[in-house]
């Protein structure tokens, strides 16, 4: 404990502590406030600054390790009394304190401002303990090659720079799925996966604090550790590929957040502040010219609450926080129940450049009706050749004006459908 | 004339270089140059700070942060508390070694990019390079050289996650993306340029003489 | 005739901390020690005098000329030899490079390095090594190679801190009749904890306390400042710990 409080006030990481916290702030409130509110988006979200955390912790645990070798101090801890590892531990525990403190303190923040507007529920501890592993995985690393490399310029470069890039490269969660990028409510981290990635952190621990140079009186015995910590760093190592996608399905809830009044909208329990949004959309659903359009008889339902899973073909997601995306689902189910019926099937050729347009515009204007304005800034795309400021100046024109301008775009529908 | 015994005028530059291990340097900045040949096309994905997902970009985009390390770097020398009382002479060697340093990272990254991805790339990266080797200067000055990699790499967070606004533009200062005849991009270069060559040549003589002239005023 | 070393009101400090202050000092031909404890301001004042540091405050004096600048402390380090406490070293230099190198780095003219080289290396007692790597050298000969690097190139001024820590017996005797000629043409400043390497070869001494001189003579006249009972195997030694204890 006398090391590890005296490794704690020599480690370089002291001074630059503060900017770690500051990184990690940045990290978490520089990518938008969409996440505020949601409990697993802001877990997802306390998780990102690992991705930048853990390439400084490699290069600082590698320069720090480093010291020993650098200041002429390898006799003097040959002589020691005390374990090797339990020197190295200390000297790799304060790197990953300051590390980890920086990363609990944004974290803590995280949860603090989404606490007023969350609702029951708090951080999901997995994606916590994901970001956290990551982190270990990298400072351990650079501890060990520190140890190996004692250099103080080449080891800690290409453990900082060449942190980033594997990580940037192969961590992804679609590669080795270190970490996570999207925290969908439908969606969990593995179990499975997250304590193959736990396991890794403490294989790559247990190498940078307990494998010794070979040579020595236990040469043979150094060797036989390297070579054992070399095979259970590719068993693991296949286990990532193996436990890949990093998350799963979560199973629907029994009682997911509906609106009231048909056509009624459905809610995982964790967007629940999007609860009033999803009922002013209803509303402006039932406002919409009957004349015109039908409304969906079904439950329009976020990804996950259908039959179909994550992947349900008419399930709306809640992206970034908008509800923009939702209005189109919604727009398309509207497009959908309004097609002409009884009519035979067209011919393709009755799908003409005019349809396609009509289509897409009175889509748009669907999409503005019920999410209640034209497109927000944030969100992009929309269907080609329609545009989608003339769409929004519709929108906001008299009743009279849009029920005359959404007609012409049906009778385009009809005309293709029905002859 | 030259007795015997007398060594070659070289040898002086030699022991210099030997002192900074160049040779290692030269080393290093090969494997680089064929690292950013072989392998600059890869794929990195960070995270996005406007949406829930990420953005790729090729791995050449960030490389140049090692060749200016590496130059900033290489002005370290492990006699360099015997250094500190030389005369004139380290001073203009060690000019001279960045300068060829700035060279061969230009020439090289220049070089690669220009046969791999074309010279629009080349010019981009060239720019890159001259932004970062001069943050690497400026962090030698203040962290040590052996510690020139750390205002560099620190432009990592904000280069890939901050760079962009929330339509996907490159903002103005990301040096990194913007086109090659990019006014502002080239602004940058110049002051991080020239705040470099001034952390290089700020000896404490010279702050000395800096403070004086400004408490003058 | 001017003195090598001219210091007038010296100040000198890390950012709020004041190490030396208001110290003025006047340094000729022969060898001079400087005594003190732990942080009194030693290697701050040899920092300076190498025109290391500039000073914070005061002005410095080398061989006549004023150092004002980085250009006229660099022309100045040509005529000095300076030996820090610690000094870093290529692991993979010969001693002969080592000692080469530090002459390049005084500028030296070339046709000299070698020659010179070899000379002060031959006075360290390293000769029979010249060839061998620095990284295979015991404590006490990185020691000496060090002090061949600081008096290679016969620099008017040579600074010495703490320059026989690491020698034998043997070779502090050597050290010292190495100091007792040099200093017959040359200013040398020589900091130390022991207090007999001073006796043995200084002309004038100095000792420092908290960041200024508390005694400066002879070492007959700091000897002669012994208080009866205090503590000491020497008598210099029993004057020093009297002065030490007088200027606090």
């Amino acid at each position: 404990m006398i090391g590890y409080r005296t490794e704690l006030r020599r480690s370089p990481l002291r001074w630059w502590f503060p900017l770690l916290v500051l990184l990690d702030l940045a990290a978490i409130f520089g990518r938008g406030r969409w996440w505020i509110g949601e409990w697993p988006m802001t877990s997802v979200q306390a998780q990102i600054p690992a991705f930048y955390l853990a390439p400084l912790l490699a290069a600082a645990a590698a320069w720090a390790a480093g010291r020993t070798g650098r200041n002429g101090l390898r006799d003097q801890l040959a002589a020691a009394a005390r374990p090797r590892p339990q020197v190295e531990f200390a000297q790799l525990a304060a790197a990953l304190t300051y590390g980890l403190l920086a990363y609990a303190l944004g974290a803590a923040v995280a949860a603090g401002v989404s606490l007023p507007t969350a609702g029951p529920g708090f951080l999901w501890p997995g994606y916590l303990l994901l970001g956290a592993a990551l982190m270990v995985s990298f400072a351990a690393a650079g501890h060990l090659a520190g140890r190996t490399f004692p250099g103080g310029f080449a080891t800690p470069v290409a453990c900082g720079l060449g942190g980033f890039i594997v990580i940037a490269w192969a961590a992804g969660p679609q590669q080795l799925g270190l970490f996570a990028i999207n925290g969908a409510p439908f969606r969990t981290v593995s179990w499975p996966a997250l304590a193959v990635r736990l396991a890794l952190a403490g294989l790559l621990l247990a190498g940078a604090v307990g494998l010794r140079r070979p040579g020595g009186r236990s040469a043979g015995r150094r060797a036989l550790a390297a070579v054992a910590f070399g095979a259970a760093l590719v068993v693991v190592t296949v286990a990532l590929t193996v436990t890949v996608p990093l998350q799963v399905d979560r199973a629907a809830p029994a009682q997911p957040l509906c609106t009231t009044g048909a056509p009624t909208i459905c809610l995982w329990p964790e967007d629940r502040n999007q609860l009033l949004r999803a009922q002013a959309m209803a509303d402006r659903m039932r406002q919409l010219p009957t004349a015109l359009v039908t409304l969906p008889a079904r439950p329009i339902a976020e990804l996950g609450l259908g039959r179909g899973g994550s992947r349900d073909p008419e399930g709306f997601y809640v992206l970034e926080g908008d509800m923009w995306d939702p209005a189109q689902t919604m727009a398309g189910d509207i497009m959908e129940a309004s097609r002409p019926q009884g009519c035979p099937d067209p011919a393709v050729s009755a799908f003409t450049p005019e349809f396609y347009r009509a289509s897409g515009e009175l889509m748009m204007w669907l999409t503005m009706r019920i999410y209640g304005g034209p497109m927000p800034a944030t969100m992009h795309g929309g269907p080609p050749s329609v545009d989608l400021g003339a769409v929004a100046d519709v929108v906001r024109g008299t009743d009279a004006e849009q029920l005359a301008w959404a007609g012409q775009r049906s009778e385009v529908i009809h005309r293709a459908y029905c002859g | 004339m030259r007795t015997a015994v007398d060594a070659p005028w070289w040898t002086g530059p030699l022991r210099h270089a030997r002192a900074h291990d160049l040779a290692p340097v030269a080393l290093l900045l090969a494997v680089v140059a064929g690292c950013e040949a072989a392998f600059g096309s890869l794929t990195l994905s960070f995270p996005l700070q406007h949406a829930a997902h990420s953005a790729g970009f090729p791995m050449r985009r960030e490389l140049p942060i090692a060749y200016a390390a590496l130059t900033a770097g290489s002005l370290h020398s492990r006699m360099a508390d015997l250094e500190t009382a030389a005369a004139a002479v380290l001073a203009r060697y060690e000019g001279l070694q960045l300068a060829a340093m700035y060279a061969a990272t230009v020439l090289l990254v220049g070089g690669v990019e220009l046969s791999v991805s074309g010279p629009g790339t080349a010019v981009v990266l060239v720019r890159a390079l001259l932004v970062w080797t001069g943050l690497a200067l400026v962090s030698g000055r203040v962290f040590g050289p052996r510690l020139a990699w750390i205002l560099p790499v620190a432009t990592v967070f904000p280069l890939t996650y901050l760079g962009e606004d929330g339509q996907g533009r490159a903002l103005w200062w990301d040096w990194t993306v913007r086109p090659p005849s990019d006014a502002a991009g080239w602004t940058l270069a110049a002051v991080t340029t020239a705040a470099g060559l001034t952390a290089f040549r700020l000896t404490p003589w010279r702050l000395r003489t800096l403070r004086g002239r400004l408490a003058a005023r | 005739m001017d003195p090598v070393v001219r210091v007038t009101g010296l100040t000198q400090g890390y950012g709020a901390r004041t190490v030396i202050e208001g110290l003025d000092l006047d340094l000729g031909v022969g060898a001079f020690g400087l005594l003190g404890p732990n942080g009194a301001g030693k290697t701050t004042l040899l920092r300076t005098l190498a025109t290391i540091a500039p000073p914070g405050a005061g002005s410095l004096e080398i061989l006549g000329r004023r150092i004002t600048s980085e250009r006229s402390a660099r022309r100045a380090r040509r005529e000095i030899g300076f030996l820090p406490q610690d000094f870093g070293h290529h692991p993979g230099f010969t001693v002969h490079d080592f000692v080469a190198y530090c002459a390049w780095l005084r500028e030296v003219p070339a046709r000299q390095v070698h020659r010179d080289s070899l000379r002060v290396i031959e006075q360290v007692g390293l000769a029979d090594r010249r060839n061998e790597r620095m990284k295979a050298l015991s404590g006490g000969m990185l020691r000496r190679a060090g002090i061949a690097s600081a008096l290679v190139g016969s620099p008017r001024l040579v600074l010495l801190d703490e320059p026989t820590v690491g020698l034998d017996p043997a070779q502090r005797l050597e050290f010292r009749e190495l100091i007792r000629s040099l200093a017959e043409d040359t200013a040398v400043v020589l900091s130390t904890h022991l207090v007999e390497d001073v006796s043995a070869v200084c002309r004038e001494v100095a000792v420092m306390a908290a960041g200024r001189f508390v005694f400066r003579g002879t070492p007959a006249e700091m000897t002669a400042l012994a208080s009866p009972g205090t503590q000491g195997d020497t008598a210099l030694e029993r004057g020093y710990i009297s002065v030490l204890g007088a200027g606090r």
